[in-house]
Parts: C-alpha cells; sequence; structure tokens
C-alpha cells in the first residue's frame, strides 16, 4: 500500500516536472509577445528573458534526474525534499520575472497560481496554504521594496506609472492579488484533500482486491492440490477394487466348482465352519443322514470332539453310534449304523479340521465312508470261523485221546520208531487244538461272548501259574528268568483263567523268540491305583513298522514268520482284548534284533461291569 | 398389431449355436420379425456366430456390431451375444452401409446418410447408426451423417468394441460381417420416440486450456504434453500408464468439456498416449476448449442412467415404451464392476420392469441432447448412457 502511495506521488511530480517544460516555454512566449506586440518590459531584454527560461529549464532537469533516482530508490523523504526544492525554485523564479517584468505592473503574478496549485499536488491543504502565504508575502516585499528604492524598480511601459506612485495603491493591488492566493490555496488544498482521499479509498479498496485475489488464487491451487490426492487415493481404490473383483469372480468359480465336486460325491460329506456353524453339506449327506437346507446355519456342539451324537438335532435318520480307533493317525473316528430307507447302513465316520496351508482354521469336516458290506463280510467270516472251529474240536480231541492212549501203550507196545511218529502226531494235533482254541477266543471276543469271571485275587497267583507253565521250555533253552516284585501284592479284581492266559501268552511269546542262554525279566511294580506288569525278552524283536499293527487279528511279524512256522498271530490280539476288558491299557516297545518289552497295567479298585 | 420386441441371450461357448439360441429366443414372442439387432462379444468367430443368427432369423433385415459387453432385459452381461428381434406395423426399417471408416470418418458418415435419405424419400424419421471409432474421429462421422440427413432427422447410435482391446472392431449388416465399418438404420412411420443422454461425471481440479490439438490428438494442455495432467493427477501409479494402453487406467478419469447445449460436461475418452505425450481420445478436442479432469462414482452414474431413461420416458409424451435401446459406455462398467447391474435396473425401475431392451457396452456413444429444437443435433459422446425408447403414438 506505502508502495502505490509513494508511485503516486511520485507519479504527481513528475506530471508537474513535465508541465514544468510547456509552462516555462509558455511563460517565455508571453515575455516575447508582449515586448513585440505591445512595446512592453522596455528593459527586460530578450537575452535576460531566454537566460532566465534556460536556467529554469537546467534546474528542472535536474529535478527530473533527481526524480528518477528518487523514484529508484524509493525515498519518501527524498521526493519531499525535491517537492520543497521544487517550489522554492519556482517562487524564486517566478518573483524574479516578476521583478524584471516591471514588478506589480506586469501580470506575473499570476505565473504564482501555478506554483500555488503545484504544491497543493505535492504537499496537500497545508503545503498550497503555505506556498500561498510565501508568495503573498514575496510579491508584497518586492512592491514595497521597489516602492521605497531599496531595490529598482524596472518600469515595464518605460514610465513610471500610478500604481508606484502612492504605495496604497500598489499595496492594495498586491494585497487583493494575496488575498486570491490564499483563496486559491485554499480550494485547491481542498480540492487535493478530495482527490487524495478518493484515491486512498480506491488504493485500499484495490490493495484490498489484490489481496483477495491472491488469497483466491492460493486458495484454487490449493484445492487443485487436494484433488490430485483424492484422484490418487480414487485411482488406488478404483485399482484395488478392481482387483478385487476379479478375485471375488475368481473365487466364485472356484467356489462353484468345488461345490459341483462335493455334491457328486456319493460319500456324504458334512462341513463346519470356524464357528461351529452348518455350512455345507452334499445332497448325499442330505439323503442318507435326514438332513434338511434349513439346517444350514446351525450351531453345533463341540464336545467330545464333534461325535455324531452331537449332530442329532440336524440328523433326522435315525444313528447308533461307537468310538472306534485308528492308531494310523490323530483323527477321532466313529462307526455308525444309520437307518436308511429301512435297512441298516454301516458308516466309518472320519472327522477332519480343515485348514489353509498358513494353518489358518477353516473349520470341520465329516466325510461318512460306507463299510456296510465290508463288515457284513466280516461278520460272515467270523461266523464261519465260529462254526469252522466248534466242528473241528471234537475230532481233535477224539484224536488226541487215541494218540494218547497207543503212546501210553494201552494198544501194545510200540517200537522207537513208532513211537517217534506218534509223538510228532501227537504235538501237531495239540498245535491245532491250540489254533482252534485262539479262534473260539477270537470270534467269541468278537461276537461279546467271551465271558468273565471277577474275583479278587493276588496276581502271584497268576504269575505262578503261568511261569510252571514255561518252566519246561525255560529249561531246554537255558534261558535265564528273573521275576522283580514287592513281597506283597495287593488283591485285585481279575478274571483268574484270563489273565493266566495273558501272562502264559506273553511269557511263551518271550520265550519262544529268546534265543538260547538268554534273558528274561518280569517286573511287577504298583502305586495306589494300577499294578504295573513289565516281561522283557532278548528276543528277535518286531520291526519298527509293523509294531502299529501288532495287536491285530492274525498277524506275524515277518522276522518271526522267516524263524518259527508255529504261531496263529492270534496271541496278541487275544491279550490285549483281555486287558481291555479289565480296563487295562497295554503297550508294545521293540527293537528289532535285541528284544522286546511288554507293558501292560490293571486298575486296583474295582472293575466296571 | 403394434410394435413388439423380444430379446436373446446366450454364452454358449460354441459361436453357431450362441447366435442361434440368442436369436430363437428374440423371437420367441415376435411373430413376423421386421428386424434384428445383434450384440456381439469379438471372443466368437464373427462369421459362424452370423450364420447361427441368419439360420433362424432367415433374411429379415439385420444390424449389429461388436462390443465390449452386452445388455439386455435381464441385465449387464459379458464375453455373450445379445439379439432383439422388432415388429411392428407402424415402423419401417431400412438398412444402409456407411462403408470402412478408413480414416475418412465424414464421408463414411456422409455416405450412410446419403443412402438412407435415397431410400427413404422423405418419410425418414431417425437414424441409428453403429460405428468404428479405432480407425476414425467418431466426431466426424455423427457431423458428416447429420449434415447429410438434416438438423430435422435424429440421430444416435453407438460405436462398436472389441473387448477392450482397442484392436478392431466388427459391424454385421444382413448377412455380412464387416470389419471397422459404418452401419446404420433408418427409422419411418408413426412412432414416438425418446431419448436420454447423461453421465454423472463431475469436474475436479482447475480447468486446463487446450493449447494444442489435432482431432482426437489433444497435443498440449496449458502449453505442456498432454499427457501431464494424467501424471500430476496419477502420482506414483502413473508409471503403470506406460505399461498398458492409456484407457485402461484413465477410463474412469477422463477429460470433459464445457458445452452449451447441456449442463453436463461433454465427455472425451482418453484412449492411447504416444511417446510426446500427445492423448489420442475417443473423439476430438478442439484448440482453446478448456477441459477438466473428470471423476465418478456408482451412486452418481446410477442416478445418471435413472435421468436419461426419465428423460426419454417424458419424451414419450405418454405412449408406452415398446423397446429400449442402450448405448452405454464401457467406462460405466468398468466405474460400477460387480454391481453394473444397479444402473439397468434403476432404466428399467422408470421405463418397465418388463420392457425388452437391448444394449451395448460401446465405445463412444451418438445422441442430440433432446429431440426438439437447436438440441436435435447429434453429437458424439464418451461415458455416457444414452437410453432410447421407442413407444407408440
Amino acid at each position: 500500500m506505502m508502495d502505490s502511495y509513494f508511485e503516486r506521488r511520485a507519479e504527481i511530480n513528475q506530471w508537474i516536472i513535465r508541465a514544468r517544460w510547456f509552462y516555462t516555454g509558455g511563460i517565455l512566449l508571453i515575455g516575447f509577445l508582449t515586448k513585440i506586440i505591445s512595446q512592453t518590459n522596455v528593459d527586460f531584454s530578450f537575452l535576460s528573458m531566454i537566460l532566465i527560461a534556460a536556467s529554469f529549464t537546467a534546474v528542472n532537469l535536474g529535478f527530473f534526474f533527481g526524480l528518477k533516482k528518487i523514484r529508484r530508490i524509493k525515498s519518501a523523504a527524498g521526493l519531499k525534499i525535491l517537492g520543497s526544492l521544487e517550489i522554492g525554485f519556482e517562487l524564486a523564479a517566478f518573483i524574479l520575472v516578476m521583478h524584471m517584468a516591471g514588478g506589480i505592473d506586469s501580470i506575473a503574478p499570476i505565473f504564482f497560481f501555478i506554483t500555488i496549485i503545484a504544491s497543493s499536488l505535492i504537499f496537500g491543504g497545508r503545503g498550497a496554504i503555505a506556498t500561498a502565504a510565501l508568495s503573498s508575502l514575496l510579491i508584497n516585499l518586492l512592491v514595497i521594496f521597489e516602492y521605497f528604492n531599496i531595490m529598482p524598480h524596472i518600469e515595464r511601459y518605460g514610465v513610471s506609472t500610478l500604481q508606484y506612485n502612492s504605495l496604497s495603491i500598489t499595496l492594495t493591488t498586491t494585497i487583493t492579488v494575496s488575498v486570491f492566493y490564499v483563496i486559491i490555496g485554499i480550494f485547491s488544498g481542498y480540492v487535493e484533500k478530495l482527490l487524495e482521499l478518493r484515491e486512498k479509498m480506491l488504493t485500499e479498496k484495490s490493495d484490498q482486491l489484490k489481496r483477495e485475489n491472491n488469497l483466491r488464487q492460493k486458495e484454487l491451487s490449493k484445492l487443485d492440490r487436494t484433488a490430485k490426492l483424492l484422484v490418487r487415493r480414487d485411482l488406488e481404490l478404483t485399482l484395488v477394487n478392481n482387483q478385487l473383483n476379479e478375485n471375488i469372480k475368481q473365487m466364485e468359480e472356484e467356489k462353484e466348482k468345488t461345490l459341483t465336486l462335493i455334491s457328486s460325491f456319493s460319500t456324504p460329506v458334512i462341513f463346519l465352519d470356524s464357528g461351529n456353524i452348518l455350512s455345507l453339506f452334499n445332497p448325499s449327506a442330505g439323503e442318507i443322514l435326514g438332513i434338511k437346507k434349513s439346517d444350514l446355519g446351525k450351531k453345533i456342539d463341540q464336545a467330545d470332539n464333534f461325535s455324531l451324537n452331537n449332530f442329532a438335532k440336524i440328523v433326522r435318520n435315525k444313528f447308533a453310534v461307537k468310538k472306534i480307533e485308528d492308531q494310523q493317525n490323530n483323527l477321532a473316528m466313529e462307526e455308525a449304523a444309520i437307518k436308511y430307507q429301512g435297512e441298516d447302513r454301516v458308516y466309518k465316520i472320519m472327522t477332519a479340521k480343515v485348514t489353509e496351508p498358513d494353518g489358518d482354521y477353516l473349520g470341520t469336516m465329516k466325510i461318512f465312508y460306507d463299510t456296510t458290506r465290508e463288515k457284513t463280510i466280516d461278520n460272515l467270516k467270523s461266523e464261519f470261523i465260529s462254526i469252522a472251529a466248534h466242528q473241528l474240536r471234537t475230532p481233535l480231541s477224539a484224536i488226541k485221546w487215541v494218540i494218547k492212549m497207543l503212546l501210553d501203550g494201552d494198544a501194545g507196545a510200540l517200537s522207537l520208531e513208532q513211537q517217534e511218529l506218534l509223538n510228532k502226531g501227537y504235538k501237531s494235533n495239540e498245535r491245532i487244538i491250540r489254533l482252534v482254541n485262539d479262534l473260539l477266543d477270537v470270534s467269541r471276543i468278537e461276537e461279546g461272548k467271551f465271558g468273565f469271571e471277577f474275583k479278587k485275587t493276588d496276581f502271584s497267583e497268576v504269575l505262578s501259574a503261568a511261569i510252571s507253565s514255561v518252566e519246561d521250555l525255560i529249561k531246554k533253552s537255558n534261558l535265564e528268568l528273573t521275576v522283580e516284585k514287592p513281597d506283597k501284592l495287593p488283591k485285585i479284581f481279575l478274571d483268574k483263567e484270563r489273565m493266566i492266559m495273558v501272562m502264559q501268552n506273553l511269557l511263551s511269546n518271550a520265550v519262544k523268540y529268546t534265543p538260547e542262554y538268554g534273558k528274561i525279566k518280569i517286573s511287577i511294580q504298583f502305586d495306589t491305583k494300577f499294578l504295573y506288569v513289565k516281561i522283557k525278552d532278548q528276543g528277535v524283536g518286531i520291526p519298527k513298522k509293523e509294531l502299529p499293527k501288532i495287536f491285530t487279528k492274525f498277524f506275524r511279524a515277518t522276522n518271526v514268520v522267516r524263524i518259527q512256522t508255529e504261531g496263529t498271530g492270534l496271541g496278541l490280539f487275544i491279550v490285549k482284548n483281555i486287558i481291555v476288558k479289565h480296563n487295562g491299557t497295554i503297550s508294545l516297545k521293540s527293537e528289532e534284533g535285541r528284544g522286546t518289552e511288554v507293558s501292560f497295567s490293571l486298575p486296583i479298585k474295582e472293575i466296571a461291569n | 398389431m403394434s410394435t413388439k420386441a423380444g430379446t436373446g441371450f446366450s454364452q454358449n461357448p460354441d459361436a453357431g449355436q450362441a447366435g442361434a439360441e440368442a436369436c430363437k429366443k428374440a423371437m420367441a414372442k415376435v411373430v413376423q420379425p421386421e428386424l434384428i439387432i445383434v450384440f456381439a462379444s469379438v471372443k466368437y468367430d464373427q462369421e459362424k456366430l452370423l450364420s447361427g443368427i441368419r439360420r433362424i432369423s432367415g433374411a429379415t433385415p439385420l444390424i449389429g456390431c461388436s462390443d465390449a459387453g452386452e445388455i439386455v432385459t435381464e441385465g449387464s452381461k459379458e464375453k455373450g451375444v445379445a439379439v432383439m428381434a422388432i415388429e411392428s406395423d407402424k415402423i419401417d426399417f431400412i438398412t444402409a452401409n456407411g462403408g470402412e471408416i478408413n480414416g475418412q470418418p465424414r464421408q463414411a458418415g456422409e455416405k450412410l446418410a446419403q443412402e438412407l435419405k435415397n431410400k427413404g424419400k422423405n418419410k425418414l424419421s431417425c437414424v441409428m447408426m453403429l460405428s468404428d471409432v479405432l480407425t476414425g474421429n467418431g466426431a466426424d462421422i455423427v457431423r458428416g451423417a447429420q449434415e447429410k440427413l438434416g438438423d430435422e432427422i435424429l440421430l444416435f447410435g453407438g460405436a462398436a468394441g472389441d473387448d477392450f482391446a482397442f484392436k478392431k472392431t466388427f459391424s454385421y449388416l444382413n448377412d455380412q460381417v464387416l470389419t471397422s465399418s459404418l452401419v446404420g438404420v433408418g427409422l419411418m412411420g408413426k412412432f414416438s420416440i425418446g431419448i436420454g443422454v447423461r453421465h454423472g461425471w463431475e469436474p475436479i481440479g482447475l480447468p486446463l486450456k487446450v493449447t494444442k490439438s489435432a482431432g482426437a490428438v489433444v497435443q498440449e494442455l496449458n502449453n505442456k504434453p498432454a499427457i501431464r495432467v494424467y501424471e500430476d493427477y496419477f502420482g506414483k501409479q502413473a508409471e503403470e500408464m506406460k505399461k498398458e494402453p492409456l484407457a485402461k487406467m484413465a477410463i474412469t478419469y477422463p477429460l470433459g468439456m464445457k458445452i452449451k447445449a447441456s449442463d453436463e460436461f461433454l465427455i472425451r475418452d482418453p484412449i492411447t498416449v504416444d511417446s510426446q505425450g500427445a492423448i489420442t481420445c475417443a473423439a476430438e478436442v478442439p484448440v482453446g476448449a478448456e477441459v477438466n479432469l473428470m471423476i465418478g462414482s456408482k451412486e452418481e452414474a446410477v442416478a445418471a442412467a435413472k435421468k436419461a431413461a426419465t428423460i426419454a420416458k417424458e419424451q414419450l409424451k405418454g405412449a408406452a415404451p415398446a423397446a429400449i435401446l442402450m448405448f452405454n459406455c464401457i467406462a460405466r462398467c468398468k466405474l460400477f464392476g460387480r454391481y453394473a447391474d444397479d444402473e439397468i435396473k434403476a432404466i428399467k425401475s422408470v421405463l418397465g420392469e418388463k420392457v425388452p431392451l437391448i444394449g451395448f457396452y460401446t465405445y463412444g456413444e451418438i445422441a442430440p441432447f433432446g429431440i426438439s429444437g437447436e438440441y436435435r443435433k447429434a453429437y458424439f459422446h464418451n461415458e455416457t448412457a444414452v437410453v432410447i425408447a421407442i413407444g407408440e403414438k
């Protein structure tokens, strides 16, 4: 704002300096004309006129350059000084011209109006009045000086005029002119003030507009920048969104494929999401289990590791379920009999947790394998074995007694050769009887007819009975049997006959597979809850990969099949079933070529059922 | 009898079967079709597709083009074939061929218009044209055709597509498959028509002055390479623009120009950019025009489509719509993503749920801003929804 005010002042000054070129010429012209046309200014020579005008011009030239410099350095004080110099110089020049042109007789007093107006432009109202006063003082002094001859009076018309003959007339004129000076000074000062006020207002307004405009520009460019940022964000979102749409589309296609695949399975499949909510089942599951579309979204209880029993509210077809074990992996397995279209179907149910490759839990899947046919065949097989074994037992017993009688010499003395042959026959027959008995036990176990008679018994009785049955064999093979047990054993509920069978089986295995001069160790311990029995041998051991199958029916380890042709592969199966019936557990550790250790435990407290 | 239409759509992987299926469905409700309209994906062998349609349609006049997505009564589709069959005792149809555009868009427009005028005598009342714009400035085609037809005849239509590949488009005229060409159909008779044109895009940021351009190629904006506008706005992501056609990213941020004929900006799709940074648009952008980057939202776009349908309905002046045609920019489909059906639903909610509708996703739309007075002259639009409702007087 200050800048534009200064500029405006400087411009006025410049305008006055420019005007000065013209009125200098104008005044010079008036001087020439009055001298030529009206024969006045007798003593004011052309030369002095030109000299005065020339020096006036020269000084004005100085002002011109001075102003240029002031404008360059933008000095407000400089501008003021320049203005005062101009006014002072102009007043001096005009009083000189007035003096030369004949004092009060000349028209020179009117020149002072120029200076008064100029000073009003440069300095405003007060400046104009001051200049008017100064001008008045100058002309009055000039006239008085000339009248009293303090300085010479140059006669304009070559003769002394009336004015200079009477001081009162002279002063009347100069005072009248002075009054007009002041009046003009006041007016022009007032006009200038008005102008200046308006100018100030305009300047302020324009400055304000400029500022506002700048502000708007700044705001706009800020908005533009914001717009760009927003577009960037929008673009980013759009791109991500497009990618997302693409992915969703792919996922939907994948899902459709998977659904079609699962739907076409004839094996029933149920899927629960991570919140245990039924989220998927295939048509086969719907039909065989009796699940309806409206069941989707129902929550399933997790208890008992998602046993089928937990699904009772959505599985509408009748079913009965029992746990089965699968040692090969840790999946919970169940076997269910489901009534479907009037017939009983048997399903092996596998329950698996579904996880993403990175381990995120997605839900639980239940797959129902139809084992109805296998089960039927298995039952037929068991039945066949049971019948066959029963039918074999009576003739085998007859054969046994016949050979026994022959060997005892009841039918006459036998030659050594005959005795040997009959002995072989007797032993083979015994083996068959054992196999048939084992088979019968197995089928009884499978049919649930393997009866037990639990009585409070001292396990020492079981132990000695079992040991005495293998004593002969131990001696024969020169084995060393050690028994490590506390003096007193607690009495526990068990079926003595069956438990002797267990110990006999395990001991005969140990004896059978331990080479001559080997060691067998039986150790018995107990705590408040269990009795622990361990039988350790130095036998051939069991190959590691066959260990999981060791308690299954008809299984014989490959290494023993090679060395020992005798053996049914039923012993451990029967042993395990007896131990389990006693609510005990049995396990087996073995290292091929080094020996085997069988451990089982029996609860000391009463046995349920 | 009156005016009746039926539509059919198929995505059968076999071109011939797809064509036949869609045509059969379209003709199911029509006794004696007088015009068959076909819009189809370039994924099909075009000849086999057309012969499949012709097996069913016989010699009925046929017009159509390849597209970047189909629109049928059921909603927005892609990679299929859409067919509409129309029969009417009020409207007569005449077809014409403007030939290959081949860098002479104006001449093609003039040729098409002349042929239609010759065939239609003085009875022609409106023209639908389907054009390629990959080989010529769409605005020039429109100008050539409109000037030859005169301002009295309404001109509308769309620019053929090729599933967003921007390589080559096809058009169908009776038994012929044409490449990079202009085809059209003239409508004559007593019927009423409503045309709604809206887009819903809004300008964003400060306007930029076009300082150098030639037809559809904008070389400089504010004395800087034109592509600078996208670099400025896209920031880091702008790098991606260089790897793919500009349109892929910029299509949802088109340029817009202020025009007198509408309160909405006239949109220009950026398609490609050259090494000097000059942007080729889908139609001309004159020097001196002020352009803005435009931004859209699903909501605004749906509202715009609905407005277009409302305008079309108002112009029918109470007549019941018998068929709806829609020329909808592919950019809108991209903007909507999975929600493209929302727009079609909005249109149907105004013009009637059961009125047969056919349309396609275009590379440009042709339509006047109104049907009366100074607004009758057609413009070439981008990123705009053009809804045409045909009704009976």
